[in-house]
């Protein structure tokens, strides 16, 4: 290890020889063991002066410097000495030493030393003041930092080549780098993602124009980040000048302003938006001054009017008005200006000659003081409407009218059932005024309460019922037959609100029904009586003549004295009996049809009943030269039937087979009876044309017949089959058209 | 009344035919012409009543409209054709205009309802046999 560097600890003091003892030199041997010397510390390790009283001598002595010699060539010779001062004032010594020093020892001269003693030894005061100064200018520096970096807008600070000095906290956190690594870079090789890639482009660039203007420039950049949405930043850049006014460099601020951005435009779509509303509202909007002056309308407004915009702006409604309309309108902006709040008005003027209905909102736009700066209207023209509505009133009282004259009885109830509405029709036929049943549940015009539920689930799976036959009880307790269409009512949304039932009185249609049932067993007792009055005819014939011979022969021998006319009388007598006889089963079986049938829980026994009425048959079938036959099955059990609602079915079904084959001249009827399945059967077979399936599938019901008109009603066989239905019977037909067709009665035997 | 006096003797008076399917009547109705001096005979159907004229010359007939078989008009339909000068007075049940019409048509000599007035007939059978010529 070398030597040297053993005493380098005291480094920092400069090693220092002093040439010259006089004032100067003392003071320097004062100041450097006072360390007084400000940014030098020096330690002086000789003095050379020949004169031993000189005052550096003392001083020298005082501070223990360890050379003191006469001969300044010995300083030469102190180890590791650093620099020779020279303080004799005199130029030959100076050279001397320039000339005799060793390589590493340095020269000051008198005058560097008088500048370093200058420099070194100012006043106390003047670096206390220096001190504080800096102390200052670092607390300032501390706190200007400290707003800097506390700034929420990215600052860099950049020199006059764009070179990065200094960024704030704000663009480190923001941008995720430390200050090194973006300091000294250039401005434009910063990744700032606020502002989004830089445009290195001179126009671009705010930074040339704060250079050559000197003035603070602003630009708003729009990107689209990385995420994809579009970003903005507002980029101040100012200009940093020195304390002569040249600029150093660029101060640049960056501040994302999206969301600003954002509210703003939706604040100008708004705008926008508002505009086109008053472009485009079918309202009438108007402002007006507080002194009644137009500030603005749109063009539906002067539409209204009838005026132009330019015609209207700043003008009164008195001066582009009627007075009567202007007065109108007035009214309505007194209002809003006295009571400061919304008024809404129907109002009916003459515009553009018409009358005009108004339905009118008014507002005040009031300042932050309460104070109503203006008057905003708008008005909707609602004259077709009113028309509308007049027209609606009036038909709703037509129909109202219609439904409530209608004969028809109309009883609408809601959905739980209870009466809404009974038209006069339904008071005049159910005896109940309105006032009566309005409120109470419908079920009650029914004879039982589940009937009028049964309708209401029907008519809600099958949408309507049409006409059906049902009764509908008066408040008198008396049922009245009606023919009722029953289905729910709906809103104009197609929502269920409740029912309508429309019901007819039928009471007159079932009684016509009744009359004509009962006109048909009159035309059949009609009929009959005409086949009847024939055969009680010739019966009556034989007895008048057989009595007309008897008074012949009497008023020959009035004493009835001659054996022969006594032969003759006995002989004749039993003759009027029997046609008498037969005069009365015929009448009496005439009687029986005339009859109105009822159950009556009688007995009959079947094969006799039949067999009485045959002979009625066996007249006709022998007329249509019909063979008429029979085969009755032997003791059949009695069934409960009155006998001569049972002889009408047979005699009815028997005419039928007899007129179905007697056109044709010949054919055969068989009338049998059996016991089959437990039941009795009355049958009646023919042979002739037979039944068409057509026909046959309705031959039950009233009215059909295969007769030519008028010569029967069809009601025939319908009867047959009520009177059969009202015994627990049955009839049933069975035929093949071209070979006859069979009837059977199947009849309930008593146990 | 006015009433024969004695009975005539079979044969001696206009020959007449009964036709009625109701056998005691055209009996009685027999007698009672007998006894007022008619020739009867008496037929029950329209068959017996075409063969009796064809075989005897009779001067009226009294036809039963109603009868099975061939009945009353038909009957007559055929004697007009066979002897049309015979007259053929009709008998109806009840008076059936529709018939006696189509018998006037036909040429009958007249008709009756029945029960028969006897004087009426007795009446309108002299008439007719005094008008038709008799063999």
């Amino acid at each position: 290890m070398p030597a040297g560097p053993e005493h380098r600890p005291t480094h920092s003091h400069l090693r220092a020889a002093i040439v010259g003892g006089g004032q100067g030199g003392a003071s320097f041997i004062r100041m450097a063991a006072e360390d007084k010397f400000r940014g030098v510390r020096l330690r002086i390790c000789g003095l050379a002066e020949p004169d031993v009283a000189a005052p550096g001598m003392r001083v020298a002595r005082e501070h223990d410097v360890p050379l003191v010699t006469d001969d300044f060539r010995r300083l030469f010779a102190i180890p590791d000495l650093d620099l020779v001062i020279e303080l004799t004032g005199r130029d030959d010594v100076r050279d001397e030493l320039e000339r005799e020093r060793p390589r590493h020892v340095r020269l000051i001269d008198h005058f560097a030393a008088q500048l370093f003693w200058e420099l070194s030894t100012a006043d106390d005061a003047i670096i206390r003041h220096r001190i504080e100064m800096q102390q200052r200018v670092a607390e300032e520096k501390d706190w200007v930092s400290q707003i800097f970096d506390s700034l929420p807008e990215e600052i860099v600070v950049m020199d006059h080549d764009m070179v990065v000095t200094h960024v704030n906290r704000a663009f480190l956190v923001a941008n995720g780098v430390t200050l090194e690594q973006v300091r000294g870079r250039h401005c434009y090789e910063l990744e700032q993602r606020a502002r989004g890639e830089c445009r290195v482009s001179v126009e671009g660039c705010p930074f040339q124009g704060v250079i050559e203007t000197r003035r603070p420039q602003m630009d708003v950049r729009k990107h689209l980040a990385p995420d994809g949405h579009v970003r903005y930043a507002a980029i101040t850049a100012a200009p940093l000048l020195a304390r002569d006014g040249a600029p150093k460099g660029v101060i640049e601020s960056t501040q994302d302003i999206t969301e600003r951005v954002r509210l703003e435009e939706e604040l100008r779509a708004t705008e926008v938006r508002l505009q086109q509303f008053m472009e485009m509202a079918p309202l009438s909007i108007c402002i007006k001054n507080p002194a009644g002056q137009y500030l603005e309308i749109n063009p539906a407004g002067g539409l209204l009017l009838g005026r132009s915009k330019h015609e209207i702006l700043g003008r009164t409604d008195r001066e582009i008005l009627s007075p009567a309309a202007a007065e109108v309108f007035r009214a309505s902006d007194r209002e809003v200006l006295q009571q400061r709040r919304q008024v809404s008005v129907d109002q009916d003027v003459e515009l553009r000659g018409s009358r005009i209905s108004l339905a009118t909102v008014k507002y005040p736009v009031l300042d932050g003081a309460g104070n109503v700066t203006a008057v905003c209207g708008m008005s909707k023209d609602v004259t077709a409407l009113k028309q509308a509505e007049l027209e609606l009133t009036r038909t709703k009282d037509y129909l109202q009218n219609i439904l409530e004259n209608s004969p028809v009885m109309i009883i609408t109830a809601d959905l739980e059932g209870r009466v809404v509405s009974f038209n006069r029709a339904a008071e005049a036929t159910l005896g109940y005024r309105r006032e009566e049943v309005i409120g109470r549940p419908a079920a009650m015009f029914y004879g039982h309460p589940e009937e009028r539920e049964t309708l209401v689930r029907r008519v809600r799976t099958e949408g309507s019922i049409q006409e059906v036959d049902t009764a509908h009880h008066r408040k008198d307790g008396v049922e009245v037959p009606v023919s009722l269409t029953f289905s729910v009512l709906k809103d104009s949304q197609g929502r269920p609100i409740g029912t309508v039932g429309i019901s007819r009185d039928i009471s007159h249609r079932k009684a016509l029904m009744n009359q004509v049932l009962q006109s048909e067993r009159l035309a059949a007792v009609g009929r009959l009586a005409a086949g009847v009055a024939h055969e009680v005819n010739n019966p009556v014939a034989v007895i008048s003549e057989v009595v007309g011979y008897l008074q012949d022969l009497i008023e020959d021998d009035p004493a009835c004295r001659s054996p022969e006319l006594v032969e003759e009388i006995r002989d004749s007598l039993p003759k009027i009996q029997r046609q008498v006889v037969r005069c009365r089963s015929i009448t009496q079986r005439l009687l029986a049809f005339s009859r109105k049938s009822a159950a009556t829980g009688e007995t009959v026994a079947v094969n006799a009943a039949v067999e009485e009425i045959l002979p009625f048959l066996e007249k006709e079938a022998f007329f249509a030269k019909v063979t008429l036959h029979r085969d009755f099955a032997p003791d059949l059990p009695r069934v409960r039937m009155d006998e001569m609602q049972l002889q009408e079915i047979v005699i009815n079904l028997g005419n039928n087979a007899v007129q179905a084959i007697g056109k044709r001249g010949w054919g055969n009827v068989w009338v049998t009876t059996a016991l089959r399945e437990g039941r009795v059967i009355v049958a009646v077979r023919d042979d002739g044309p037979g039944i068409s399936e057509q026909v046959r599938d309705r031959l039950f019901d009233p009215f059909v017949t295969s007769k030519p008109p008028g010569q029967g009603t069809g009601l025939g066989l319908s009867i047959c089959y009520a009177i059969a239905k009202r015994h627990d019977g049955e009839i049933t037909v069975e035929s093949t058209p071209g070979a006859g067709a069979t009837f059977r009665v199947f009849l309930r035997p008593v146990e | 009344m006015t009433m024969p006096s004695g009975k005539p003797a079979a044969g001696a008076g206009p020959r007449v035919l009964v036709v009625d399917d109701e056998q005691e009547f055209a009996a009685a109705l027999a007698k009672r012409l007998g006894l007022r001096g008619f020739d009867v005979e008496v037929a029950h159907d329209g068959e017996q009543a075409l063969a009796r004229i064809r075989a005897t010359a009779f001067d009226a007939v009294v036809l039963d409209i109603r009868m099975p078989g061939p009945d009353g008009v038909a009957t007559l339909r055929q004697v007009r054709l066979e002897r049309p000068g015979l007259s053929v007075i009709l008998l109806t049940g009840h008076v059936l205009v529709s018939q006696a019409i189509e018998g006037m048509r036909l040429g009958a000599f007249d008709y009756l309802t029945k029960p028969v007035d006897t004087d009426r007939l007795t009446e309108v059978l002299r008439t007719a046999c005094g008008s038709s010529p008799t063999r």
